[in-house]
This record gives structure tokens, C-alpha cells and sequence, in this order.
């Protein structure tokens, strides 16, 4: 080995050491963006979904800072439940599809959506009408109803959930896009970004015997989650998460968008009216040093139209 | 003749396709229904004895002008097992180079395996009937032995379509255990092993439904004859009949018009035409037979009737008599019971796979009927599937608003097994996954919010059973003998309330 290739190897070393630490240290975008003045979450309220989210990554730097040229995109809606989706127990199938085209403009090679649904997967895909809109977007739709796309992976920072059977989308795509609808919760309080990654698993039963709130926070450990969209535009207000009632809905037509998946459902449960210290998921996932549940530290674009 | 023979043959095995895809793929609720659905749905309400079960006189109706009509089409053209028997012996004529041989005396056989159906279902035993009946035989093939085979192959084809243009067929999995695999293979080897040595002897001696199609297809005005003016008797026609049906320049009603001896006669003597049936008075072959067959027939029916009757008297003496759940537009068990076949149609079309084979576990009189099983799934609130395929009236037609307040069984619920109260832990799957909203929690000041139950509301459906973490589970679904009727629950048509303000609470 001669000087130049050591430098070069040290210097690659030094690299990944800190890439790596920066990433398990939650601070994920300081390194590349230092120099811009992005927001680190934005919420919009008094609109239609498409312009919500128009407005909210707007705010927050476009969507090419999250998706690279050439790059694969997974959008995890949630598509939990076979229920129209004027009931909004799924994400709105308007704003997935805005996403999608988001994604496209910034050049993503391929975008996938998948859920894995508690009802058979392929009524809930369409009852809930994501797969006509992803389908016309021109996304990939990915199967769950089969066990053979989950792979066993071991969960190193788990409290609770030491393995789970995760998607193979959801390990290998490269950018993950996370829109799930805020709604209450008889078993979590209330459904959000961190409880939405359930439905990137197999075995969705493990995590309430496993214990629920602290299974959620360790699937959230397992990889970057580059974007959090909430869909607030229609919020199951009681006798969640499926709902099946118009009377159980409140439209707040809001939507909270950040980089910060605790940040995120913090603000949420705000959004929702109840006490983030009170939702204990979002307390774990804290303490994971996940993101940010302290509001006041963050740079918040507020937008009222 | 022979051009018609091949039209006939390409006919057919398109019928089969066809109905071998709709177990292939199970019914997506919410979507229209396909074309080719429809399409095998009429080729299956054309079986006779399922018809004859559910008693559907439109189909009852429809056979039997068809068979006097034209001689026994349905067997030929509409029956998938005698499709795929008339395949095999096709394939076992080319192999072995099979030369069959007028046999009277086996053609008696499957008249007397008819009265044992006809006892049965006087008795309400069709479970029994379904060993012995062609759909049913074919549906237990399919769904345990071809189905399994079929995913297996789909999927291994999707994994490599995957790598080349990214999930354009999905994976799915079959719900069939390996016990139930072999009992398909069973059925298959069987049916394959005798079609292949012995042309269509299923069909001319042990067919239930072609004892039925036999008697009517005497009086048919179109059939397969032979004008003795022309035939020189060389045998030809005889030795390659795989039915059994060709005998002394005549042609019996074991006779399902597979054309075979059309085309194969030189002198071109064989038509399919029509003509005046005369029933011929037959005491010229002795009536030593007839009495000699009237013994067989009567001792033969009095062993099967026993054989059958065991497992009856057994089942109702047996002391632990536990109930399984089943679908809904049974109307009762025992309406399941005296109708199901097990032909498993349903289990191949069930979306959750909640509908599962069984073997003894429901009695013994209720051979391999499927029921709800629990433990591996559920029962879908809108889905309608099963009753909408049921061909035999095990199943009666639903419409989905119906269905949805068709009580089949009711929730028990043990609080002493609910983790929230022994682990301390926030749950609520059972109330997150209620379809009618019968399961509720409460919301204690402190600690989780804990589950109870609205029985008035209960479906009985299984999803509380089946996503229920606790061992054992709190929520255990009681089967009820007789169906009810749930009350449902309350919509109320507020509008949805909306929050227009101007802020943010953060």
C-alpha cells in the first residue's frame, strides 16, 4: 500500500464513520445542508390535499431533497382498512397521488406503494382507492399478501420487538416516504407516522403482545424514514382507526409534513388534541433519539390559505 | 365426424380451463365480477346432483331438456371430471395402446352407488355423497391438490417476473395443509390411475350423476347411432369406446358422446342423428340376468346403506359433540350438513382463507365439509363469496347488506385472558378490528382503555378470535346451531364537522 491509496482509505474510513454516527444520532440532513435555510417541518391548514402538500415541500426545500435523481421511492400510506376512502381511515388517495408526481419530477427511477393491510390486501388496495391513484400516477403497486416478502430482520436497539418480518420494499427501496392519516386509536391513543410503520411488517398481532407502544418506537429504528407526510385533511376523531362513521370525522384539512418522524407526530397529537407526553410511543421513539419531540427547538413554517 | 370429434374435444377442454381457474383464483370482494367467472359458474350450477340438492329447478330443468334433448352432452362438454377422465384415457389410449371390451355386468355398478346417494340425501348425509360425486371429487382435487401446485408454480413464475419488471404479479399463499394435500393427491391418483388403465370407468361404473344422465339419455332424440345397413361388424367402434357403451352393433346409454367411434369407423356408419327412441323390451338376454342383477342391486344397497349409516349412529352417540362455525347463508348446520358435498369450491374462493378443510373435526358424518377456522382467519363483512359459488344450497345466495347482520355465532369474551388487564399492556386489537363495532372500549381516568362487548351486535365473524394476542385467547367465537339475525349497529347522519380555524395548536 502505498501513501496516496492509505489516505485515500483512511480518508473513506473517516467518511463512513461519520455518516454512520451521524445517521444512528438522529441528526441525518445537518452534514449535506448546512448551507440552506430549510424549514424543519411545515404545517398548512384550509386547502385541498394536493395544495397542502404543494405548499408544505415547498417549505421544506422541494421534494429533490429528498429524492434523488435515479433513486427508488416507497410511499407507505396507510391502506389498514377495505372502507371507502371518504370515511378517511386511508390516506386520501389525492394526496398519494400528488406525492407520486412530486417524486417523479424529481426524478425517481421507480416508486413503489405498499401496505399491509389488517383485511385481505388486495380489496383493501382498492376499496381504498390508493391503487387507482398510484396506478395513475404511474407507481409500482407491491403485494403484502404473501409471507414469502417478508424477511426476518433482527432489531439491534429493540426494547421490545427484537425481530420482526419486514418488507423487502421497505429494507432495499432508497428513499421512504411515510403518509399516514392521523386518527385515534383505541389501542396507541392515536395513529400516526410512527404507529403507520406497523403496516411495513408481517406479523402485525406480534406487536401487541410484545407491547405495544415500545414495538412501535423499535420498527422505527430500523431504517431511515426520509419523509413524514400527515394527512390531516380528514381526521378520525373517535372510535378509531377504522371508523365507518361521518359523524366520528372532523375536517381540519391540515397537513404537517417533516425529515423528523417524532417532530411529525408531536406536532400531530397537538393537531388531534391530546398531550404528546401522554401518547407514549412518541415518548419512546424520543428516547431513541429518533427526532426532535420538543417543538420549540425547531424551525416551523406555518401556512394558513 | 371427425372434425366435430376435435371441436368437441378443444370445447371441452376449454370448459375444463375454465373451471380450474375459478379455484385458482380466490374472489376479490368489491370488484366486479369477471366474464369468465360467470361463465364458470353456469358450467358448474350445470352439475346435476348439486342441483338436484339445492334443488334448483331452473338448472334441474335446463339439464334434463339438454339431455333429451341432445344425449348426454354434460358429460362429454360440461362435467370437469368426466373432461379430465376422457383426457387421460385419451392419453392411456396413446400410451398403452388400450383396446377396450364390452363389460354389461360393471355398467349396473353405478345404479346402485345412485340409490346409496339417494339414501343418503333422504338421510342428510351429503358429506358421503361428495366421495362419490364428480364435482365434488373434482373440487377436492383442484382445491387441495392443484391448487397448492398451481400457487407454488405462480409464485416461483412471479419471483422471477419480479426481477426483470418489478411486481406485476403478486405472491400468494394457499392455506392448504399437508394432510389435505395428500388426501387431493389421493382423489387424483385414483381418478387418474383409473382413467388411464380403463378408459372412462369412473363414468359408466361408478358415476352417481352418470347413472342419472344414463336413464335419462334412453329417451334422447339426438345420440350417436349406428346404421346397420352400413356396418360390416368389424369391432373397430367397440374397442375404442372408452365408456363401455358399444356392444353387438349397438349403442347403450353409458354412451357420453366422446365421438371416438365416429371417427373411427371406416364405413362411415356412425352418426350422431336424430330418431324416435324405442324403448326396447331387452328379456331376450335372459331374465336369469335381471333377477341375478336384482339380488346384486338389493344386497349391494343394503351394505352401502350400513356403511353409511355406522358413521351416522356413531356421530350422534359419540358423547363430546363440539360445533364448528359455519359460513354464513347456511341457514343452520344442519342445513350445511344434509346439503354440503365438500366439492371445497368455497374454500378455493375464500379471500381470508377463513373457510377451511376438515376432515373428521366436525363429526364424522360431515366428512371433509369446510368450516370457519378461527385460528387462521376470518370472516370478511362485506364478502360474499362462498354463498355466491355454492352450487349445491349448502350456502344459500346472500346479498352483502344481508350478510352483514347474519349472526353465526357470538363472541365470548374472557376479561381474565385480555393482556390489557394480565400484562398491563395498551391493546385494543379486537376492538380496532370489530366490523360492526359489537367490541368497544372503555376509557378508564387511569391506565389502558380495556374491551367490552355489545352481544346484540355480534356477527360472530372470528376477527376478534383471530386477532386476539392473548394465549389463550379472551375472545372465543360460540357458534350458534341456528343463524340469527345481529342488530346494526346505529349510523348516525351528522354531517362531518369541520374545524376551520386559522391557527395551529403548536
Amino acid at each position: 500500500m502505498n501513501r496516496r491509496d492509505f489516505l485515500k482509505t483512511s480518508l473513506r474510513t473517516a467518511g463512513s464513520i461519520f455518516i454512520s454516527s451521524s445517521v444512528f444520532s438522529g441528526r441525518i440532513f445537518s452534514a449535506e445542508e448546512a448551507g440552506h435555510n430549510y424549514y424543519d417541518l411545515a404545517a398548512v391548514r384550509n386547502a385541498e390535499p394536493e395544495r397542502l402538500f404543494d405548499e408544505a415541500i415547498k417549505a421544506l426545500g422541494g421534494m429533490s431533497r429528498f429524492v434523488k435523481k435515479g433513486k427508488t421511492v416507497l410511499i407507505k400510506p396507510n391502506i389498514g382498512w377495505n372502507i371507502e376512502p371518504q370515511y378517511a381511515a386511508t390516506t386520501n388517495p389525492n394526496l398519494i397521488k400528488r406525492i407520486i408526481l412530486h417524486c417523479k419530477e424529481a426524478g425517481a427511477s421507480k416508486i413503489y406503494v405498499n401496505d399491509h393491510p389488517i383485511f385481505d390486501w388486495k380489496t383493501c388496495y382498492k376499496i381504498s382507492g390508493i391503487e387507482k391513484a398510484a396506478k395513475d400516477a404511474g407507481a409500482i403497486i407491491v403485494p403484502s399478501g404473501s409471507e414469502s416478502y417478508y424477511h426476518s430482520t433482527t432489531i439491534r436497539r429493540a426494547k421490545a420487538l427484537k425481530e420482526a418480518k419486514l418488507h423487502e420494499i421497505f429494507m432495499s427501496a432508497d428513499t421512504v416516504i411515510n403518509v399516514p392519516v392521523l386518527k385515534h386509536h383505541f389501542g396507541s391513543k392515536m395513529t400516526c407516522g410512527l404507529k403507520n410503520l406497523i403496516g411495513t411488517t408481517w406479523d402485525m398481532n406480534a406487536f401487541h403482545s410484545a407491547g405495544l407502544h415500545e414495538s412501535i418506537a423499535d420498527i422505527a429504528t430500523v431504517r431511515k424514514i426520509n419523509l413524514t407526510v400527515v394527512d390531516a385533511y380528514c381526521i378520525v376523531k373517535r372510535n378509531g382507526p377504522r371508523g365507518g362513521d361521518f359523524s366520528d370525522l372532523l375536517k381540519l384539512k391540515s397537513l404537517i409534513a417533516s425529515p423528523d418522524i417524532v417532530a411529525v407526530d408531536t406536532a400531530a397529537a397537538k393537531l388531534f388534541g391530546i398531550n404528546p407526553d401522554a401518547v407514549d410511543h412518541i415518548k419512546f421513539a424520543a428516547d431513541f433519539k429518533l427526532g426532535q419531540s420538543d417543538l420549540s427547538k425547531l424551525r416551523i413554517k406555518r401556512i394558513v390559505l | 365426424m371427425k372434425k366435430i370429434k376435435i371441436i368437441r374435444i378443444i370445447f371441452s377442454i376449454f370448459i375444463l380451463a375454465l373451471t380450474l381457474l375459478f379455484f385458482f383464483h380466490k374472489n376479490i370482494p368489491g370488484t366486479a365480477e369477471h366474464f369468465y367467472e360467470k361463465a364458470a359458474q353456469f358450467v358448474i350450477n350445470l352439475q346435476i346432483l348439486p342441483a338436484l340438492l339445492s334443488l334448483a329447478f331452473i338448472y334441474i330443468t335446463a339439464i334434463v331438456c339438454i339431455t333429451v334433448i341432445s344425449g348426454r352432452v354434460i358429460c362429454s362438454a360440461f362435467c370437469p371430471l368426466g373432461i379430465y377422465n376422457d383426457l387421460i384415457s385419451r392419453l392411456g389410449a396413446k400410451i398403452r395402446k388400450n383396446n377396450f371390451h364390452y363389460n354389461q355386468k360393471i355398467n349396473f355398478l353405478k345404479y346402485i352407488i345412485l340409490s346409496a346417494v339417494i339414501i343418503l340425501s333422504i338421510l342428510g348425509i351429503s358429506a358421503y355423497t361428495g366421495l362419490l360425486e364428480p364435482f365434488s371429487i373434482f373440487g377436492k382435487i383442484s382445491a387441495y391438490f392443484f391448487v397448492p401446485i398451481f400457487s407454488n408454480v405462480e409464485n416461483a413464475f412471479a419471483t422471477v417476473i419480479n426481477k426483470i419488471s418489478g411486481y406485476s404479479i403478486s405472491h400468494e399463499d394457499h392455506s392448504i395443509d399437508n394432510l389435505h394435500y395428500a388426501i387431493g393427491f389421493f382423489f387424483f391418483i385414483i381418478i387418474t390411475g383409473l382413467a388411464f388403465f380403463r378408459g372412462r370407468i369412473f363414468c359408466y361404473a361408478l358415476c352417481p350423476s352418470g347413472a342419472i344422465f344414463s336413464l335419462i339419455s334412453k329417451i334422447s332424440l339426438f345420440n350417436i347411432r349406428i346404421n346397420k345397413s352400413k356396418c360390416v361388424s368389424c369391432g373397430k367402434c367397440e374397442s375404442v369406446c372408452p365408456s363401455n357403451a358399444i356392444t353387438e352393433n349397438k349403442i347403450t346409454s353409458e354412451c357420453v358422446l366422446c365421438l371416438n367411434c365416429a371417427g373411427t369407423c371406416a364405413k362411415d356408419a356412425i352418426k350422431y342423428r336424430f330418431a324416435i327412441p324405442q324403448i326396447k323390451n331387452t328379456k331376450s338376454s335372459g331374465e336369469k340376468t335381471i333377477i341375478e342383477g336384482r339380488k346384486t342391486f338389493i344386497k349391494s344397497a343394503l351394505i352401502i346403506t350400513a356403511g353409511i349409516l355406522t358413521p351416522r349412529i356413531l356421530a350422534s352417540s359419540g358423547a363430546s359433540k363440539k360445533i364448528r362455525a359455519v359460513p354464513p347463508g347456511s341457514v343452520s348446520i344442519r342445513n350445511f350438513k344434509n346439503s354440503c358435498t365438500g366439492c371445497s369450491l368455497c374454500v378455493s374462493r375464500c379471500p381470508t382463507g377463513v373457510l377451511s378443510p376438515s376432515l373428521f373435526e366436525n363429526g364424522i358424518d360431515s366428512i371433509m365439509q369446510p368450516f370457519m377456522d378461527y385460528k387462521k382467519a376470518y370472516c370478511l363483512f362485506e364478502c360474499t363469496s362462498c354463498s355466491s359459488v355454492c352450487p349445491s344450497g349448502a350456502i344459500k345466495k346472500l346479498k352483502v347488506k344481508d350478510k352483514k347482520s347474519v349472526k353465526i355465532g357470538e363472541a365470548d369474551f374472557s376479561p381474565d385472558r385480555c393482556i390489557v388487564k394480565i400484562e398491563n399492556k395498551a391493546c385494543g386489537a379486537c376492538a380496532e378490528i370489530c366490523p360492526t363495532h359489537a367490541i368497544k372500549m372503555n376509557s378508564p381516568l387511569e391506565g389502558h382503555p380495556f374491551p367490552f362487548i355489545e352481544p346484540e351486535l355480534c356477527i360472530g365473524c372470528g376477527a376478534c378470535e383471530y386477532t386476539c394476542p392473548a394465549k389463550p385467547k379472551a375472545f372465543i367465537v360460540k357458534p350458534l346451531e341456528i343463524h340469527g339475525k345481529a342488530m346494526l349497529s346505529a349510523e348516525s347522519s351528522f354531517p362531518i364537522e369541520e374545524d376551520n380555524s386559522e391557527e395551529f395548536p403548536f
